[in-house]
């Protein structure tokens, strides 16, 4: 590996019987809604060709801003498509308080969006104050349930609208780890009333890293609690694989999002692309493989 | 749901001091973490085999392709190139000034002694000019400068997001109230007292660098290498400059100084009369009304000034 590869893992998921049908909204976002994560390179193809996409995604910390052009876009998008939050600096796993300032900035983006849901990851970041700007895995411990479990609750109380967590794709493992990591992700998403956001491409690279068999993983999540779905590309290389969100979705990371589907559902799915970033028909071709994927699943259900 | 059985189940403790011992222990190990993570890689970009990341190692599990360093290098290469990324995207000038070498030791110093403490990367130099200040070897010797180019970059980044107010609407006041009126500059709008022309200097560079970039299609990579001989250093010369946003676009504006000095009283609020009574804009600067009538248009058709207070911006 060079000096030049970057990791990415930037995406959210969707969740189980309970969290899921009371709070997952109604009209916004069509159940088995197609959508794309919305890429400042790609604003000025959205502006003036309006394309038909059920959805976009921000990232919330793009647009916690005072003023300028990102907010004036985003109220530009606001009029014309539903758009769904995903965050990245909750962490919901470190140590001490979360970050106040985040989250008034959040709750005053949440009132202008009107997302349906919030997500952010299920991993950590921060100590002190100091932040990686990074999604860091947990050791799968019970403390770590109830710190992330707590820490999530709190959110969604502060913020008034529910929040799912998603799966971040990971390259290293703790000693003391507990438990799988979906045994995990299930114990957390369970004790915080939470959906998940259920990133399929971020389960095949952590199954690669790690070892694990992604089927487990699939089969082993509260399919009733995973309010959306992720998909990217990633970068393999001899020994790893690094999320980089550069590329198309492969074949494998596909089929196991039929599979997701057949468990959870006809999820509201979202490709990811936020590296190396195509024209916008390019990734809008990509995400809308999703609907044939979709569509087979209503039709067999 | 099916769920498999829980891997390695601590004994049985009292519920008190389990509870202590494992969030100590989770505390702890991202304590390690974080701490080997914000340490400096080698020069071949490696994790170094030294005693700031060891602890950390000892808390990772190897997996039968990798060890537990190569498994921490992973994450701990990202920190340094997103954090060096993020360097290289807003201090371009201050690294062509500077060149490469010189450039990278202050970035590295200051990202030791200053790592991100906010939840955007968007803050990340906000003590720059600040830490060149008090370590001025780093930059010698034209740190003057360096301080220069940093303020009026990072000037660049406060203009292109901050708030903006509705502007004053010169025509809903009758003039007696508008010198009555408590006037406040623009959040968005960065007032610069320099030493250096650093506004021209940048301008000449970002042409520069377009036309390279149009000439290579390399300008798109914020990590391609500057060559110092890009950026031209002009004389010192006292510059008054504002950094300001106009349809979403930042611009600069030179200033005259009185201009600077009637700006510089708004941006704490000001009344228009308190503002240009100032007995050294007439003695010093021997302004006429007629001036200070023109500044005054000027800058409200640019929507430089308001009513709200910067205070409401947060």
């Amino acid at each position: 590996m060079g000096p030049g590869f970057f990791i990415l893992c930037v995406s959210p998921t969707r969740t189980g019987t309970r969290f899921m049908n009371p709070h997952l909204p109604s009209g916004k976002i069509p159940r088995a809604g197609v959508g794309i994560g919305l890429r400042s390179v790609h604003y000025p193809h959205i502006l003036s060709k309006k394309p038909r996409i059920d959805w976009f995604e921000i990232i919330s910390e793009n647009f916690i801003l005072e003023g300028g052009r990102p907010l004036h876009i985003l109220d530009r998008i606001l009029e014309d498509y539903p758009v769904v939050q995903h965050g990245v600096s909750l962490y919901f796993g470190s140590p001490g308080p979360l970050d106040k300032s985040l989250l008034r900035g959040l709750k005053k983006l949440v009132r202008k969006t009107k997302t349906p849901w919030l997500s952010d990851h299920l991993c950590w970041g921060s100590v002190d104050g100091t932040s990686s700007h990074d999604l860091l895995p947990l050791p799968y411990t019970r403390e770590a349930v109830r710190r992330t479990a707590r820490k999530i609750r709190q959110t969604r109380d502060f913020l008034e609208v529910p929040v799912a967590v998603e799966n971040v794709s990971s390259y290293a493992e703790f000693h003391d780890s507990e438990m799988t990591e979906w045994e995990f992700l299930s114990e957390v998403a369970e004790a915080a009333d939470c959906g998940i956001l259920l990133d399929v491409n971020n389960i095949y690279v952590s199954s690669f890293n790690h070892g694990f068999e992604p089927l487990d993983y699939l089969h082993n999540v509260p399919h009733g609690r995973v309010v959306q779905i992720h998909l990217a590309g990633h970068a393999r290389y001899e020994r790893f694989i690094i999320d980089t969100h550069n590329d198309f979705v492969i074949d494998p990371v596909w089929n196991l999002y039929a599979k997701a589907i057949g468990l959870c559902g006809p999820v509201p799915t979202l490709l990811e692309w936020d590296s190396e970033i195509p024209d916008f028909d390019t990734v809008h071709k990509e995400a809308l493989k999703a609907r044939r994927y979709l569509e087979n699943q209503r039709a067999v259900a | 749901m099916k769920r498999g059985p829980i891997r390695d189940c601590p004994p049985a403790k009292p519920e008190r001091d389990m509870k202590r011992q494992t969030a100590k222990s989770l505390s702890g190990i991202q304590n390690r973490f974080l701490r080997a993570l914000v340490s400096p890689l080698t020069p071949q970009f490696r994790t170094p085999r030294s005693a700031s990341v060891r602890p950390a190692l000892r808390d990772l599990a190897p997996n039968s392709r990798l060890d537990a360093r190569e498994r921490f290098e992973l994450y701990h290469r990202q920190y340094w190139f997103r954090v060096w990324d993020c360097f290289y995207e807003d201090f371009p000038g201050l690294r062509a000034m500077l060149g490469e070498k010189k450039f990278d030791a202050l970035s590295n110093a200051y990202l030791l002694r200053h790592p991100s403490r906010s939840f955007t990367l968007r803050n990340l130099g906000d003590r720059l000019a600040d830490f060149i200040r008090r370590h001025p070897r780093l930059t010698a010797p034209r740190t003057l400068l360096a301080l220069g180019i940093v303020r009026v970059e990072w000037a660049q980044i406060e203009a292109f997001d901050r708030a903006e107010f509705p502007a004053l609407d010169l025509s809903s006041l009758p003039p007696e109230r508008l010198l009555r009126t408590k006037i406040f500059l623009q959040p968005h709008v960065q007032l610069l007292a320099l030493d250096h022309p650093v506004d021209r200097m940048l301008l000449h560079f970002k042409r520069r660098e377009e036309f390279r970039g149009a000439a290579s299609n390399a300008v798109s990579d914020s990590r391609h290498r500057i060559r110092s001989r890009t950026f031209r250093i002009l004389p010192a010369r006292p510059t008054w400059l504002a950094v300001h946003r106009h349809d979403f676009q930042v611009y600069y504006k030179n200033l005259t100084p009185p201009a600077f000095r009637i700006l510089q009283k708004f941006q704490k609020g000001s009344t228009l009369a308190a503002a240009i009574s100032d007995p050294v804009l007439s003695k010093k600067f021997k302004v006429t009304p007629g001036q200070i009538q023109d500044w005054f248009a000027d800058w409200s058709s640019l929507g430089w000034l308001t009513t709200h207070s910067q205070k409401q911006a947060h």
